[in-house]
């Protein structure tokens, strides 16, 4: 087979993208895909923030996606109560193009992608669906192609965008952290079983697993419970669940397609594994979770009425930074989700434009490597230069502690009970005089020094909720450096 | 609309099984070491089943290759891999 100027694994966003922009340049390139139809393997929430799918011709006018993110929505959703932000704007930069936000279901949407790189390559870029690559071809210490069943396929350039389970970078040991498997086989020879969990090249604190249904409900009944008038604005509503206990650290979301809604839960691993119950009570499951969730008092009427379409089920790589594995070597670089290049600071989680930016970055970089011909290291090395002066390299690097937010067990146990308790405290009419709001929110009540006994609303809330100052104050803090 | 159970919800999901080839496996020796068989509940798809002697079981046809038991699996019992060219789960949603 001729040599390839790039070979691309993985046919999600990222290397899509990789692969447009390599095509766009009239490079001979092949994108590989396990899945057939391409698209099939792949799951998001999903929302695809930002523009930057204006660089492929036709998108706007093609419409690949499902409807225009017209209203953001963030809701505290205790067993009983919700408490939501609502921001819905017809603002042109949500409503006209390039627009703001789209959502989108990944099946339809990866394989129209991949069918523009064919389309802008003209005969250079070809789409292999449904061969999946476990093999790296090595010319030396350098990769210079894939193999596929004992055949080489080369290439300058190898692009791993194979996603958040990426079997390339495990097996090459590329990702940071014990491999499990070597733990495995330790144990086989007879080795005692590592008391302290050691960090995995996968590590359950530095992944959600998501889990997801599409429910197809006719558009006239979805656009009226979702307050939609224009036939083509949607919602993204996500969820901070307090009401899964046992230490579960779990997220929702809500979003709306064209006939259907994506409803989903995100669950951190570890407090899914980790759960908190008494001996003999059985754990959780994710599942039953997400059951419990869809069938929440808040969320039921939403989708009452709807037909289920498609379980399934994706994992989130939320460790930025922590789990970030080598991003380039010699004769390869790594995009998206293999990467961990997910953005979240605690009310956005952005990973499609990051994994789109990344994709583009990867391209720029074995464009810049083939004009000195260096495919090396040294000169890959410019992908991770690149990636970091993006919007890429820095929101990552300047979010890397929001961990201490989202990973915050209260966040999930306690405030948003605080919350509900607050609004009991202010809404619930007894008769009684009322307050002035910021006597019900200050410790002094109507004084200046907090007094004893403490009499306002917040306090009673508080109390409810055994939060003390200093986890207040130290959370406040946290929330205003990290978020 | 009604609560679903796991059997209920992987029936709205579509697979090109491939009985040939076992994509995950599990390592018994390794398992019996296991102290909190976090797979039993973690799996969305259920794959994995504790016995009643407490050995667990997998039945990977139905596996939604999201990745999680290979995150849960501490002891590196689990081994994933992915499914072969057009095998596997396919999603027309996503």
């Amino acid at each position: 087979m001729d040599r390839m100027d790039a070979i691309i694994v993985g046919a999600g966003v990222a290397g899509s993208a990789a692969a447009y922009r390599l095509a766009q340049e009239g490079k001979q390139i092949l994108l590989i895909d396990r899945g057939a139809p391409v698209g099939s393997k792949n799951v998001s929430g999903g929302t695809l923030w930002g523009t930057e799918m204006d660089f492929v011709d036709g998108f706007h006018e093609e419409k690949p996606y499902e409807r225009i993110v017209t209203s953001k929505r963030l809701s505290f959703l205790t067993e009983e109560s919700a408490f939501t932000v609502d921001f819905a704007t017809r603002r042109k930069e949500f409503t006209e193009v390039p627009y703001n936000g789209f959502t989108i279901l990944r099946s339809r949407f990866d394989e129209w992608f991949s069918g523009k790189v064919e389309e802008v390559g003209q005969g250079n870029a070809m789409v292999i669906p449904g061969i999946m690559i476990d093999e790296l071809h090595f010319e030396g210490k350098q990769v210079a192609g894939v193999v596929q069943e004992g055949d080489v396929i080369p290439g300058n350039a190898v692009v791993l965008a194979d996603g958040i389970n990426s079997r390339l970078t495990v097996k090459y040991g590329w990702r940071h952290g014990v491999n499990p498997y070597d733990v495995g086989r330790a144990i086989e020879n007879g080795a005692v079983p590592p008391g302290e969990e050691p960090q995995l090249v996968l590590d359950p604190h530095h992944c959600a697993v998501g889990v997801k249904e599409v429910i197809k409900l006719p558009k006239d009944r979805l656009e009226e419970r979702f307050q939609i008038n224009d036939g083509t604005g949607g919602v993204a509503h996500e969820f901070l669940l307090g009401f899964p206990g046992r230490g579960i650290q779990a997220g929702g979301f809500m979003y709306t397609n064209r006939e259907s809604i994506s409803l989903g839960i995100v669950a951190q691993l570890h407090s899914l594994k980790g759960q908190d119950r008494t001996p003999g009570e059985p754990p959780r499951s994710s599942h039953e979770l997400f059951e419990d969730f869809k069938h929440h008092p808040y969320i039921a009427p939403y989708i009452e009425g709807g037909e289920v379409q498609e379980y399934s089920a994706h994992l989130i790589p939320e460790g930025g930074l922590r789990m970030r594995p080598q991003l380039y070597g010699d004769g390869f670089v790594v995009a998206g989700d293999a990467a961990g290049l997910l953005f979240s600071n605690g009310y956005q989680i952005h990973g499609m434009n990051y994994a789109i930016r990344s994709g583009k970055i990867a391209a720029d970089a074995v464009l810049k490597c083939e004009q000195t011909g260096d495919f090396s290291a040294r000169g890959l090395s410019v992908y991770e230069q690149m990636l970091e002066e993006s919007y890429v390299g820095k929101d990552l690097r300047r979010f890397q502690n929001i961990g201490k937010i989202t990973e915050n067990p209260r966040m999930f146990s306690t405030y948003p009970k605080l919350i509900e308790d607050l609004f009991m405290e202010i809404l619930v009419e007894r008769g009684e005089p009322k307050d002035k709001i910021l006597a019900s929110l200050w410790p002094g009540g109507t004084g200046l020094l907090p007094t004893f006994p403490q009499r306002s609303k917040f306090q009673t809330a508080r109390k409810k909720n055994k939060i003390g100052y200093i986890d207040l104050l130290i959370d406040g803090i946290r929330g205003a450096r990290n978020i | 609309m009604k609560r679903h159970t796991i059997e209920d919800k992987l029936a709205f999901t579509n697979w090109n099984f491939d009985h040939t080839y076992p994509h995950l496996t599990l390592n018994e020796k390794v398992c019996a070491y296991c102290t909190h068989h976090s797979c039993t509940y973690c799996c969305p798809a259920n794959c994995y089943e504790q016995l009643e002697d407490g050995r667990v079981v997998l039945n990977y046809d139905q596996c939604v290759e999201c990745g999680t038991c290979f995150s849960i699996c501490d002891l590196g019992s689990v081994k994933w891999n992915n499914p072969k060219g057009t095998f596997g789960v396919i999603f027309r949603q996503g």
